[in-house]
């Protein structure tokens, strides 16, 4: 089978010189990819999750053969990528940030056209392709199509960057945090819209985000990355349930001590809480096994700590769960 | 490959037409760039000696002299400012990537990128040189001012190549304006717009035969002084030719290895 992207043992180290003081400099050694592999099918949405840092944009940028791994392997549709650039060049469509990237002063249209151009698109083609991606993601009715670059918001902005990704209809795009900071209702089209372009239309899409809710509902397949490590990967369902059969108990309480609470429950049920502050009072949260079994002892607790029970639930473990979970492993 | 090439020059010409309309700045300082040159040179020129005593010398009229001069050095270094100035730009604005990723060729790339501002410019010469020429000969200075300007943009093509270098070099050191500044004068200099060639002594006019731009420079000047083409200036025209084909695989080179220094550092986003 014939991978979309395939990516064998990637290192990736950034150096940079420091100045210190006026002859000294120093040479800082930053590991931003520590020997990652991965594989795309055509037709999905992976999902690259990690916190800022983890080498999220470092990934993007060396499989769309804009920066030079220092050694493994990047495989684009089957074909060594550094070893045949314009190749892959021709294959993918890509979107590195959401506010910047574009010529101020061109309107959306003629910045689509400009890049359109770059990519080879033949004229006659190229204006019909424009005009149907800026009505695909909206723009027109947004007034992007014929206003400067520089009077875009950012929604417009992260929209007409997501429309020169798709300029070429290739089929592997990668988008690099493609709703990072945006209104909900830009992110919501351009998260619609890259489902429907792997699963209608059979394009491999690489997506990257650090929001958990996120990549449970765009993405087929998640790798989890942090540290330059991908420290597990599967479907959301998959990574859920890897997090051994536990369960999580949910409480709002009214009134009450967080630190008393803690202590109460730490020592007699020799668990330890996630207590935080929400709107109705004080959200305690367990990972336990077998959370029928401790219910009656912490329901005295409660009694005893003198809280109102709000409401209680047994909660199936969310992303963030099984991110925390795994992103303790590599950090410990 | 031409429609290729003509098709990139259309979206540089947009950048290009949008850039100066759209910013009035840039607009207003299109309209009196040559006579701010002009003014430079001929301030340049008075303080080496009198406008008769030139006039004796080089046997070329002072006037047409310089603003044929001005008009010649911002012709010919279109190519390099454009190519250096504007993948720094896109640098800047986070645009240099999606550049990058795009199958197409830099150098033809680099190559379009001149062609926007030399076709401005042949307008600009159509509204600065020919009133000029005109006022000082009259009918004849009309014919002999269009050849003017299709001998300077001809000499701007002949640099393309070795200009392409020099701003691979611009671009791969990393400095920016400041490299920008030293490399500019040099070219300014050696081109002998500034300080004709030809009175030039023998060493450093031997040093600069190998520079496209001094010959076709050199063949214009004696165009004016001589009041036409001779089978010497024609030579040298054929020379810079030579010399710009001699350097188009160095160019292409040039811009190859600025290329792999981005994919080693990363271009920025
Ligand atoms: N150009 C660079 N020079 C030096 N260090 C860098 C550079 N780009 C990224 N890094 C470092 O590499 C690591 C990974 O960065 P990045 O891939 O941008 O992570 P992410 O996109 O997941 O936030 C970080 O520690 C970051 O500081
Ligand atoms: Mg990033």
């Amino acid at each position: 089978m014939r991978y979309a992207v395939e990516a064998v043992r990637i290192v990736k180290k950034y150096v940079t010189k420091k100045r210190k003081g006026f002859f000294k400099s120093e040479t800082e050694v930053v590991e931003a990819l520590k020997g990652i592999s991965f594989k795309i099918r055509y037709g999905e949405v992976v999902g690259l999750l990690g916190p800022n840092g983890a080498g999220k944009t470092t990934t993007i940028k060396i499989v769309s053969t804009l920066l030079l791994p220092d050694s493994g392997k990047v495989f684009v549709d089957g074909v060594e990528a550094f070893k045949n650039l314009s190749y892959v060049r021709e294959k993918i469509g890509i979107m590195l940030t959401v506010e910047k990237g574009f010529f101020p002063k061109l309107t959306g249209r003629e910045n689509l056209i400009y890049f359109g151009t770059l990519y080879g698109l033949e004229r006659k083609l190229l204006e019909k392709r424009v005009n149907y991606l800026l009505d695909l993601l909206e723009l027109k009715e947004l007034g992007g199509s014929d206003k400067l670059y520089e009077e875009f918001s950012l929604g417009m902005k992260a929209r007409l960057a997501f429309a020169r990704a798709l300029l070429k209809d290739p089929p592997i795009i990668l988008l690099d945090e493609p709703t990072l900071g945006l209104d909900p209702v830009s992110a919501r089209k351009i998260r619609r819209i890259v489902k429907d372009l792997a699963h209608k239309e059979g394009k491999a899409v690489l997506y990257t985000t650090h929001n958990m809710f996120e990549a449970e509902i765009v993405c087929d397949r998640i790798l989890l990355i942090n540290k330059g490590v991908i420290v597990s990967e599967g479907t959301p369902e998959e990574l859920k349930n890897k997090i051994p059969k536990l369960k999580v108990i949910r409480a709002v309480l009214h009134g009450g001590n967080m630190e008393k609470l803690s202590k109460l429950i730490s020592s007699s049920l020799n668990l330890k809480p996630e207590i935080k502050i929400v709107e109705r009072g004080l959200e305690v949260k367990l990972a336990i096994k077998n959370p029928e079994e401790i219910l009656n002892d912490l329901l005295k607790i409660f009694n005893l700590a003198n809280v109102d029970v709000v409401s209680l639930n047994i909660e199936e473990p969310s992303l963030e769960d099984v991110f925390i979970y795994f992103a303790k492993g590599v950090i410990e | 490959m031409l429609k290729r090439f003509i098709s990139l020059v259309r979206a540089e010409y947009m950048f290009v037409a949008a850039e100066i309309i759209r910013r009035k700045t840039i607009l207003f300082a299109l309209i009196l760039w040559p006579y701010i040159i002009m003014a430079f040179i001929v301030l340049l020129g008075s303080s080496m000696g009198t406008m008769s005593y030139f006039q004796q010398k080089t046997g070329a009229n002072p006037i047409l002299f310089f603003i044929t001069g001005s008009f010649l050095l911002i012709v010919s270094l279109i190519f390099f400012d454009e190519i250096s100035s504007r993948f720094w730009y896109d640098e800047f604005i986070g645009t240099l990537p999606y550049i990058m990723i795009a199958p197409t060729s830099k150098t033809m790339l680099a190559l379009a990128m001149g062609f926007p501002r030399l076709i401005i410019n042949i307008l600009v010469g159509l509204s600065s040189l020919i009133p000029v020429y005109f006022i000082l000969k009259s009918f004849p200075g009309l014919v002999e001012a269009l050849i003017v300007i299709a001998l300077s943009i001809f000499s701007a093509l002949t640099f393309s190549t070795l200009a392409i270098i020099f701003s691979s070099l611009v671009l791969i050191s990393g400095g920016g304006w400041r490299v920008l500044s030293i490399i500019r004068p040099l070219i300014m200099l050696i081109s002998g717009v500034l300080y004709p060639r030809f009175l030039l002594p023998l060493t450093i006019k031997f040093f600069t035969i190998i520079f496209p731009l001094a010959n076709s420079v050199e063949a214009i000047q004696l165009f004016l002084v001589q009041e036409g083409l001779t089978a010497y200036s024609l030579m040298l025209l054929g020379l810079a030719t030579a010399l710009a084909l001699l350097y188009a695989p160095v160019s292409i080179r040039s811009l190859r290895i600025w290329e792999h220094r981005i994919l080693i550092k990363g271009a920025k986003t």
